[in-house]
Parts: structure tokens; sequence; C-alpha cells
């Protein structure tokens, strides 16, 4: 019995971190069932959020370390590097020195989001064209059936539908709302079943969160 | 104090005791492998063949406390992929591949890096994990031009991405991909994210299945034991559907 009380003690001590997850996360799923106690959920959420820009921090600098490294043994990557480590740090110290509101380090990080959001929106579209291209060839019943229902959502939401015939958008909204609507709560409901199930899991020590 | 959505309640509380008497009924039941965990595992083997790392990319899967049902999933797909990322790296230790990581979330990224090293560990070649492959990105802007920088950099030959991405931002990497001519494991949290990664992807992962890739990659009978009691709840809601479906047609509700 004591050898058996010892083994579980050590299978709670090895899993703590889990332990606690669980714990906390049945706190806080509890008081969301709770009237008053969705304010106080969402308030003790948010405390455990708040502590996310201290790792946010270091991993940023562990990876400002990596390319000081790569630049020290003079690798390939060097112009990357440069660029990554010297960004990094003037953008730094800016922000300390200055705060966000600095006006040099807003007009900064202001250009550089918009830079960064042309550059992945361009891409996007692009990237979206380029398989479309190569990969829509109706080389069987699905992949045709796949084709008729994209062409069908593009005459749906483009003028060029309504203009050909008014049934057109209507069959497309029909495909949105039923047959897709469907289909994606089925997932949804699906993914939601495995999360309890992955939960139930975790309650029972066979899911850990750190390596075994 | 009240109880307010006690049919909530209901419904969760009555899945979890489904759940916890199968582990204990069904604990005799076979499985069949998940495919995702093969084609993963094949993936490291593609790149080995091919002299190149891999990517394993999960976006934004990681310690979010959104506190909705999003926030729920992305938050299940953690212990997932993270020992779908050890057996890979066992995997890649015995074959000598690097496992070129990245992330939007910092949490897991430190999380990553204690299960790659782990696996690496159990291949017998602790040496060959190298702790500057983890890659951590503040935002999807950084994470999607930084994999398809390295993407190039290193001619990708074979890439897992399996986790939180949007499909306007994943379609880039995948893209980025198809020009290396690599092998692409795909599958994404949010069903509608998953267009991109069917069209584009050698092998298509569902998030149903991602979040019992851990279940899969245990011996212990109780989780697979677990997961076959799924399919006790899912039958018994089709049954819900149809015959609510049958007494609403006739009238009946």
């Amino acid at each position: 019995m004591v050898e058996q009380d010892q083994s579980i003690s050590s299978q709670i001590m090895a899993n703590l971190p889990t332990v606690l997850g669980v714990i906390c996360m049945f706190i806080i799923s509890t008081l969301y069932f709770m009237d008053p106690g969705w304010n106080f959920a969402i308030f003790i959420r948010n405390s455990t959020t708040l502590s996310l820009p201290w790792p946010a921090a270091i991993v940023s600098v562990l990876l400002v370390r990596k390319h000081i490294n790569n630049i020290l043994r003079k690798e390939s990557t060097l112009p990357y590097d440069v660029i990554v480590v010297g960004s990094a740090v003037i953008i730094a110290l800016l922000g300390l020195v200055g705060g966000t509101n600095e006006p040099t380090f807003k007009t900064l990080y202001e250009n550089i989001n918009i830079i960064g959001t042309m550059s992945i929106t361009s891409a996007i579209a692009i990237s979206i064209f380029s398989p479309m291209i190569r990969i829509y060839r109706a080389k069987t019943p699905t992949m045709a059936l796949l084709i008729a229902l994209s062409c069908l959502a593009f005459a749906t939401y483009t003028p060029l539908g309504q203009m050909i015939h008014p049934i057109i958008p209507q069959m497309g909204d029909f495909v949105q709302s039923y047959i897709s609507g469907a289909s994606d709560s089925a997932f949804w409901i699906s993914t939601y079943i495995g999360a309890i199930a992955l939960l139930t899991r975790m309650i029972l020590l066979k899911e850990k969160l750190k390596p075994g | 104090m009240a109880i307010v959505r006690l049919d909530i309640l209901i419904v969760f509380v009555g899945s979890f005791a489904v759940l916890l008497i199968s582990s204990f009924v069904l604990r005799g039941v076979k499985l069949r492998m998940i495919p995702t965990v093969e084609a993963s595992i094949e993936a490291v083997r593609v790149a080995t063949e091919k002299g190149t790392p891999v990517l394993f990319d999960t976006g934004w899967t990681g310690a979010n406390f959104w506190g909705n049902s999003t926030g729920l999933t992305t938050l299940c797909f953690v212990p997932a992929t993270l020992e779908l990322l050890k057996a890979m790296s066992v995997e890649a230790g015995r074959l000598d591949v690097r496992i070129i990581t990245g992330t939007r979330n910092p949490v897991y990224a430190l999380m990553s890096r204690d299960f790659m090293e782990a696996g690496y560990a159990m291949s017998g070649h602790p040496d060959r994990f190298n702790p500057d492959d983890i890659n951590f990105y503040p935002d999807n802007t950084a994470l999607i031009i930084s994999d398809v920088e390295l993407v190039h950099r290193h001619n990708i030959g074979a890439a897992v991405m399996i986790g939180g991405h949007s499909q306007t931002s994943n379609i880039v990497v995948y893209e980025a991909l198809a020009t290396t001519g690599a092998m692409l494991v795909a599958g994404e949290i949010w069903p509608n994210d998953n267009s991109m990664a069917a069209l584009c992807a050698d092998y298509l992962s569902f998030a149903e299945e991602n979040v019992a890739i851990g279940a899969y990659l245990t011996d212990d009978p109780v989780p697979k034991a677990i997961l076959a009691g799924e399919d006790i709840i899912k039958g018994f809601l089709i049954g819900v559907v149809i015959i609510g479906g049958a007494l609403f047609g006739l009238g009946v509700l």
C-alpha cells in the first residue's frame, strides 16, 4: 500500500506542470459556468496571459544570440544576420529610451509593418494563383467537382454570376450555407470531441507537458 | 450562486464520463495507425535522401488563453504537436537530419526545445541536436517571411506544417516549398484554413486526428481506449441529428 502511495505521489511530482495546468483549467472553466464568475475567470485568464511577454523576451534574446554567433563565425548568412541583429538592436534601443510613442520609433515601426503587410499581401495573391494554375486539373471526379464549385463561388461573389443568371448566386449561397456550412460544423464537432478526449487524457496524466 | 448554461455543462460532464468509462471498458481495443505520424516520419526520411533539413512549423499553436473555442483548440494542439516533434526527432537523430522549427509562440518555442532534445537523446545521438534550429517569430508576417527565407536557404526537401496558420499566409510557405520540390505534410486547426493545405500538400492531416497524436505515440492502452470512446459519442451525436431531423420533418418537434 505504501509502495502504491509512493508510486502515485512520484507520478504526480513527475507531472507537476500538467497537474497544475489541469487544476487551473478546471478552476477557470468552472468559473465560466457560474454567475457571477465570468469576470473573475477573465481576470485570472488575463493575469496568466500577462506573463507571456517574459518568455517572448527570453526567446527573442536567444534568437538574437544565434544571429550574433553566426556573425562571429562569419557564416554564409552574414548579411541576413547583420540586418536581423542591427534592426533588433536599433528598435530595442529606441523603444527603451523613448518609449513606444517616440516619433522615430513609431515611424520606423509603422513603416516596417506596412512594408511587411504589403509584401505578404502580394505574396499571398501570387501564391494562391500559382498552385491553382498548377494543380487545378480535372483528373478525378473530386477535382472536377472542386473546380466546378470554385467557378460557382467565383461567379457568386462577383457581379458576373448575377449578370449571367440570378440562379447562379442563389446556387452559390446554397452551397456556402448548407453544404459547406454542414461539413464545417461536422468538422468542428469532431475536433471538439477530440479536444475533450485530450483533456481527459491530461487529467489521467497520460498527456505530459514535458518530454518523457 | 446560480449555475448558468446547465445544458453545456451536462454535455461536457457526460462526454467526460463516457470517455472515462471507455478508458476502463475498451482497454483491449486496437486502433489503426494515424497516417499523419507515418507521413511525418516519412518526411524525415525524404529529407535524408535529399540531404536537406526538415521544416517543422506549427504557426501560432501554443499557450493561448483566449477563453473561446478557437483558443481551446489551439491549446489542444500543444501536447499533440510536441509529441510528433519528439517522434520525428528520434528518426532525425538516427538518420542525422536537422529539424528546423518555426513558431510564433514563445512558450511553445521553449517547450519544443525540450521535446526535440529528448527525441535526439532517445535516438542515441544527443550531439546531433542543435538548439539554434529552434526559431521563434513575434508575428505572422515575420514567420512567413523567415520561413520562405529558410526554405530557399536550405533548399528544404520536406516539411511538416501542422498547427495554426491562416490560409492566407500558409499558402506563401507552401508555394516556397513547391519551388524546392519539397514533400509537404500539412493540416490546420481551423477547417476553413485547410482548403489551401488540401490544394498543396502531399498529405493532408485532419485536425480531429492531430489532437490525438499523443495517444497514438504511446503503448499505453488507456489513451487508446479513450480515443475509441470518442466514436461512442460521435455515434450518439449522429443518432441525435438523424432522429431529431426526422422528428422535425414529421412535425413532432
